[in-house]
């Protein structure tokens, strides 16, 4: 974390400094800037894995509670991908599986498998704005949203929630569920600190908040996210741990097989 | 984290004093009430029937409950270096059933590969589920319990447990699943004590002897192309409901009894992604190999069967799907059978999810064209917290003719109220 502060000074130093020559002038490549972002969040390393802690909040106050351990592997840097997820929380889905094969052209896959009755279910895809597990995350929010489904435009620079950014507005290509997306991006990690999507009245519908980075195996991690719907007063945190990147993962491991039998290598009994 | 640690001393328990080891495990599971109410007062019993000198309770008019019991349900699962193992028992208090309490066994089975974890092995009681339909089952001839299913208990308990031996092959380009199961293990069908139902006579229930040669072997091979399952199955075994009729005997002064007539299932599936949604289509052939042409009119004769289903999500947290089913009878001679030449049925299924999936609205029909009866499943599922939940549900069954599988059903209409909370 220390380090990161660090490097952020270091760079948002530089660029003050920069900034008075007129070669900066140019805005930042906003495009670039979001598919780096995007390939830092989502795409670190050739696989990970991380023990997930997820707590949801509604407006009275009251949590709801979601563990998991998370797989995954990228197959093209920024393009396919495949999920695993095995859960021990709550107690009624407690050895649950669920995977999701993303497919950036088209729609992706999803199964679950329910062990009290060892039925794999693959479960339809199209609708990427569902809820991920109940929480304010939608499946669209695990796995990020593609830079490419949107046009963007860089805004200006700030210091917004203790990290100094660039912030990019983002215009869906086509129809969408939101009109407008901001985006601040963290000048010394590259990854995202921050998003707000708005609907076409301008009303914030989400927000997503990146409360904590640090490097882990070399590669800069956002390890607290909280997702908030003002609309609704809820929010979800999610704590990522025991982060692990390029263990070589297999690709079968996100096969039906693996999906009955959990990989116990990467997934705790408890 | 309602976490149950127990710490055990295992010199203590066990009676070993072999070392001071304290063996840590978790025990889960969920305590639940259920309370559900006929709705229909029960008519005569079948005219085919006579006047059988005992009738089961259902039609004696003293059971409006349907389901009156306490649950307490016991997960525990062991993790070693290269097996783990999976217990789950139930202990039931049955206020409906004549046995009253029990504690029935759900799972308890252990897992390990071997040969470069090429071969899985499940051994144990266990549950086992194949095929591509939704609520209607093909080539999955694993047991199942209709009479949970028919009085709203969880969906889990619609899977009965059997006694197998599973291997896995993989590593080939089909994959190999093998499952034996050396004592047949029938669908738990309405016997009258809760639900009342149709048979042509009024006669007992014979299962196969328990030897060698009747237990039950289902294969399937499978494999992935892209994003498209493609499935193979086998089955050889017996009918899972009692469809067989062994006449009485003057000489031998037997009664009429039902029995499970042999059965080999051969079929295939297909299941994939398609229009945003699953779209899956399935078939069979029930090869009766007791009647293969069909001549007699005491086993049932054989089928094709198929059915086709898609499914998607139409708007947020919202999902609806339908299928088609088709039964065609072989051989099928007029009069022989109370059952139609082509069974067909319907289904839809919507489920509605609200507040952040805490509500479930779900609402699951099967509707026959052939047989004009109908099936209706409701419920309402509300998770007040991540341990406490509530469900509230009906099961309504329609159809002139008491001889249908839903018409059979119609005086067992009923609503029912499942609390649960979880640890």
């Amino acid at each position: 974390m220390r380090k990161f502060i660090l490097s952020t000074l270091l760079v948002s130093g530089l660029d003050a400094a920069t900034a008075l020559t007129p070669a900066r002038a140019q805005a930042p490549d906003a495009e670039a800037l979001m598919k780096e972002a995007h390939l830092n969040m989502y795409y670190a390393g050739d696989d990970g894995s991380a023990r997930v802690k997820m707590v949801i909040t509604d407006k009275n106050g009251k949590t709801r509670e979601r563990d998991f351990t998370i797989l995954r592997k990228d197959f093209a840097e920024g393009g396919e991908q495949r999920y695993y997820v095995y859960f021990y929380e709550p107690n009624d889905v407690r050895r649950t599986t669920f995977m999701a094969w993303k497919n950036p052209d088209g729609d992706d896959s999803r199964w679950i498998y329910v062990p009290s009755l060892d039925l794999v279910k693959p479960l339809s895809a199209n609708d990427k704005k569902s809820s991920f597990v109940g929480s304010d995350f939608a499946y669209e929010d695990v796995s990020g949203r593609h830079w490419s489904d949107d046009t963007h435009k860089f805004v200006r620079e700030e210091e917004k929630g203790g990290f100094q950014t660039w912030v990019i507005e983002s215009v869906p290509r086509s129809g969408d569920y939101f009109a407008k997306k901001v985006t601040w991006i963290d000048q010394g990690s590259r990854l995202v600190a921050r998003e707000e999507y708005f609907d076409g009245k301008g009303e914030v519908l989400k927000v997503l908040e990146v409360t904590k980075i640090e490097t882990v195996d070399g590669h800069a991690t956002a390890l607290e996210r909280r997702m908030t719907t003002p609309r609704k007063q809820n929010n979800t945190m999610i704590v990522f741990g025991s982060i692990d990147y390029d263990q070589g993962i297999s690709a079968d491991i996100f096969t039906e097989r693996y999906l009955k039998s959990p990989p116990r290598q990467y997934v705790a009994g408890q | 984290m309602k976490k149950v640690i127990l710490t055990i001393g295992a010199a203590v328990l066990l009676g070993t004093a072999a070392r001071p080891a304290a063996a840590q495990f978790e025990l889960h599971g969920f305590i639940e009430a259920g309370g559900g109410l006929r709705l229909q007062d029960v008519g005569a019993p079948p005219a085919e029937w006579g006047s059988p000198s005992v009738l089961p309770p259902a039609w004696s008019g003293g059971q409006d409950y349907l389901m009156r019991e306490a649950r307490v349900q016991l997960k525990s699962d062991l993790y070693g270096a290269g097996a783990e193992a999976h217990f789950v028992a139930d202990v039931l208090a049955d206020q409906v059933a004549s046995d009253g309490t029990s504690i029935v066994l759900r799972e308890a089975w252990t897992m390990f590969n071997a040969f470069g974890k090429h071969l899985e092995v499940r051994a144990g009681r266990q549950p086992t589920t194949w095929g591509t339909g939704d609520l209607l089952f093909i080539n999955d001839l694993f047991p199942k319990d209709y009479v949970s299913f028919f009085i709203g208990r969880d969906d889990q308990y619609l899977k009965g447990p059997s006694d197998a031996v599973r291997l896995g092959w993989f590593g080939l380009p089909l994959a190999i699943d093998l499952v034996y199961s050396p004592i047949f293990a029938p669908n738990i069908l309405p016997t009258g004590e809760r639900l009342v139902f149709w048979t042509p006579a009024y006669a007992p229930v014979t299962e196969p002897e328990q030897k060698a040669e009747n237990g039950e072997a289902a294969l399937r091979l499978s494999r992935d192309i892209g994003r498209v399952n493609l499935a193979f199955y086998g089955y050889w075994g017996f009918w899972k409901n009692p469809y067989g009729f062994s006449p009485p005997d003057t000489v031998l002064a037997t009664g009429g009894s039902f029995y499970y007539p042999q059965l080999n299932v051969y079929g295939a599936s297909v299941r994939g992604g398609l229009f945003g949604g699953v779209a899956w289509a399935e078939g069979g052939w029930y090869d009766s190999a007791e009647d293969r042409d069909g001549a007699s009119s005491l086993v049932p004769n054989s089928e094709v069967r198929a059915m086709a289903g898609y499914e998607r999500q139409w708007w947020s947290d919202f999902t609806g799907g339908a299928q088609v089913y088709w039964e065609g009878v072989q051989d099928y001679r007029a009069g022989e059978y109370v059952k139609e030449e082509n069974h067909t049925m319907v289904t839809l299924r919507l489920l509605q999810m609200l507040r952040y999936q805490t509500v479930k609205l779900s609402a699951f029909t099967f509707y026959s064209p052939s047989d004009e009866d109908a099936y209706l499943r409701l419920s309402v599922g509300y998770d007040y917290t991540d341990e406490l939940n509530l469900t509230l549900g009906a099961n309504l069954f329609q159809g002139e003719d008491e001889r249908t599988l839903f018409g059979m059903n119609e005086d067992n209409t009923n609503a029912y109220l499942r609390v649960r909370y979880s640890f």
